[in-house]
């Protein structure tokens, strides 16, 4: 062999070695992600990708008919408590309250959408601040300063929005008589709930229309991944945007609203102790958690393409798992005994929430380790 | 043409089976290499250990990942402190707020634990009188830190919520304009301001406009703050990452307070309630 094969072997065998050592850079490349996410999870990325359309279906076929439900239910609140205002009485009263109710339920399953706008707008504060302050409201009342809609949209979140027209309505434990509210009394409650109903639909449109000035909520949540969305810059952004508010509502109420009330025995900490109603709303709450995760909105007969068919075709056992776990947290709030307030001073009744305790957060952590993984990694 | 299509001759045979020996070399090398060179590259993470992957609104909310249970839960317990609504006692649940504020809750002003906006609630007014006003004009601050009579001002004006050593607390005022109160109580001032625009054009004859807020800060009894007290409008930073901070030992730390040592390491310390801080000046 001369100098030119020993020449040609070397460079052969250079060339090959950079060039293989160069693909195996590149191809481990997506590697990384896996380690970069581990803090999330173990779990692999599979071959489906998210479909856009889910996104779509998510803000028009849940959000949007779940915030203008809300918004009409809000309107007819604050029409009742008008008609109370006309003539108090106990029918009108019951017919408030009635409205009360129904503003409650539709709300309460928006938890799990409360960011953007309602987050960044400050409507959740204006419509749903806890807890009141009756010190300074009730000093108000006694006071002789005018009671204006402007005055009221001054006031501070703590003396409006949903808990004070509860206190109002319902009064402390729902013993509320028409009798025991004033003519200021009956003015400020007017005109909470005309502010409220504002505010709902100010909410709705934020998402449906925009609302000053800036782009409604739902293109920018529909569009996330598109080059000129600076808010989600990717598509699996937005999905996670959508996954993580169904893992705050799911940590909020089975460790705040009901662990943290049962743990003290605090009835003081039940968020809608005037009207008895912090059970249902908790499991409108679920059910809010729920409807993201089928993509449908029951309450107003809308479905779409959802987060579970995603889950099904990447891994049909852990869609069923999250459906069936859905399933049990459901059953077993079922179980609690209304009024919850009373249950988590009951001895009979601890096991019941002691079970949906552990049910609610069973499906979260399948959510946050299982599912969340898999919309972000696809 | 000719040469082109010519039976490959002796010594091009001899060519391709070096080469072809070559190639399969190299394979092997490669091979031996990648297996046991060439482990895949982790991607060094900002934040080591505590990096968290969220991108979400919740994203600055979310704890280190690698905390203890310990401390995860000390986590919770001041994550609820600080989302917390405040109210005014007597009440049975957060009483205490007041009689003066500028929010009733941390979370308000410091948005998901993010940046706040400039905004009615969220921003707040820092206020001092200039420099050396209350001691005498072009008094230097001396080279044991603050000045004494300056100091002995903040003591004597226990309404100063901050005591930055260059800040003269304003009469009346204080450091920082609360701008809230519980009924009954006037607040310390009413805070209102507007964005103006200005237009021009860069040197390359591009034009641009430039938004800035205009504050106008009315007392109490309806007159406008006095020209001489100077103002700092600021908006709520993000509060992410400050158990870092509380990490450091104060030891290292604590020789440096002095002005000497400030000039000498361009770190002046500041010790708070909870723990201590050096920032770059
Ligand atoms: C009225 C709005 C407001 C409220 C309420 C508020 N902050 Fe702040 N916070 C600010 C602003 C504005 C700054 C920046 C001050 C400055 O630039 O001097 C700040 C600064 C801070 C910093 C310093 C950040 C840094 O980078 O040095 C921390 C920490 C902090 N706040 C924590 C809290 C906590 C804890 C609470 C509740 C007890 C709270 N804040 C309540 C507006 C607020």
């Amino acid at each position: 062999m001369g100098s030119r094969p020993i020449l040609l072997f070397s460079i052969g065998t250079s060339f090959f070695v950079i060039a293989s050592l160069l693909i195996s850079s590149c191809g481990s490349s997506d590697a990384p992600s896996a380690t970069v996410s581990s803090g999330t999870s173990n779990v692999a990325a599979t071959d489906v990708k998210f479909d856009p359309q889910i996104l779509n279906d998510f803000v028009d076929k849940v959000v949007i008919p779940n915030n203008n439900l809300f918004a009409e239910r809000a309107k007819a609140l604050s029409q009742a408590i008008d008609g109370m205002v006309k003539s108090p009485n106990d029918e009108t009263l019951k017919n408030a309250q009635k409205a009360w109710f129904g503003a409650r339920t539709a709300w309460e399953q928006t938890e799990c959408f409360g960011f953007g706008p309602a987050d960044s707008l400050g409507y959740d504060g204006s419509l749903d601040t806890w807890p009141i302050n009756e010190t300074d409201f009730k000093a108000m009342l006694k006071s002789g300063q005018s009671l204006t809609a402007d005055s009221v949209s001054k006031m501070k979140e703590t003396e409006k929005g949903f808990h004070v027209i509860e206190y109002l309505l319902f009064g402390n434990e729902k013993s509320r008589k028409h009798t025991d509210l004033g003519q200021r009394d009956l003015k400020y409650l007017q005109l909470l709930g005309a502010d409220l109903a504002k505010v709902a639909s100010d909410l709705a449109t934020s998402w449906s229309k925009g609302i000053e000035g800036k782009p409604a909520y739902r293109e920018v949540l529909a569009t996330a991944g598109t080059s000129d969305n600076k808010v989600y810059p990717t598509l699996q952004a937005g999905a996670e945007e959508m996954v993580q508010g169904m893992l705050d509502s799911l940590d909020e109420v089975a460790n705040e609203k009901m662990g943290k009330t049962f743990e003290e025995k605090a009835p003081k900490l039940a968020e809608s102790r005037f009207s008895f109603n912090t059970l249902t709303d908790m499991k409108s709450n679920l059910q809010g958690s729920q409807n993201v995760y089928l993509g449908s909105f029951p309450d107003a007969n809308t479905s779409g393409k959802s987060l579970s068919a995603f889950i099904a075709q990447a891994k049909p056992d852990l869609d069923s798992k999250v459906k069936a776990e859905f399933k049990s947290a459901m059953d077993a709030i079922d179980r609690i005994p209304d009024p919850f307030e009373k249950a988590i001073l009951d001895p009979k009744a601890a096991d019941s929430i002691k079970t949906t305790q552990a049910a609610i957060n069973a499906v979260r952590e399948t959510i946050e380790k299982q599912v969340k993984p898999l919309v972000v990694q696809s | 043409m000719e040469s082109l299509l010519r039976f490959p001759g002796n010594k091009q045979l001899k060519f391709l089976r070096v080469f072809s020996i070559a190639v399969l070399a190299s394979i092997c090398v490669s091979f031996v290499l990648s297996q046991y060179l060439w482990s895949p590259p982790v991607i060094p993470l900002s934040g080591g250990e505590t990096t968290v992957s969220n991108r979400t609104h919740q994203g600055f909310g979310q704890p280190a990942p690698n905390l203890s249970e310990k401390e995860l839960a000390l986590h919770i317990e001041g994550d609820r402190a600080f989302e917390a609504t405040f109210v005014t006692a007597p009440a049975l649940v957060n009483a205490g707020l007041g009689p003066l504020f500028n929010n009733s809750s941390c979370v308000a002003c410091h948005v998901g634990d993010g940046r706040g906006m400039p905004a009615k609630g969220n921003l707040l007014v820092r206020v001092s009188l200039p420099v050396g006003h209350s001691v005498g004009a072009n008094q230097p601050i001396s080279a044991s830190g603050t000045n004494k009579r300056q100091s002995s001002l903040f003591a004597s004006q226990p309404q100063a919520s901050v005591t930055l050593g260059n800040a003269p607390p304003v009469p009346r005022l204080g450091t920082q304009i609360q701008d809230q109160a519980v009924f009954g109580v006037k607040p310390k001032a009413d805070v209102e301001f507007e964005f103006q625009e200005q237009s021009g054009t860069y040197g390359d004859g591009q034009p641009y406009k430039l938004r800035s807020p205009v504050f106008k800060i009315t007392l109490p009894d309806g007159k406008p703050l006095p020209n001489n007290v100077l103002t700092s409008p600021r908006v709520p930073p993000p509060v992410f990452g400050r158990g870092l901070l509380e990490a450091i030992p104060e030891k290292p730390l604590l020789p440096l307070p002095t002005l000497m040592t400030t000039i000498e390491t361009g770190f002046q310390v500041s010790q708070i309630a909870y723990g201590m801080y050096a920032r770059k000046l």
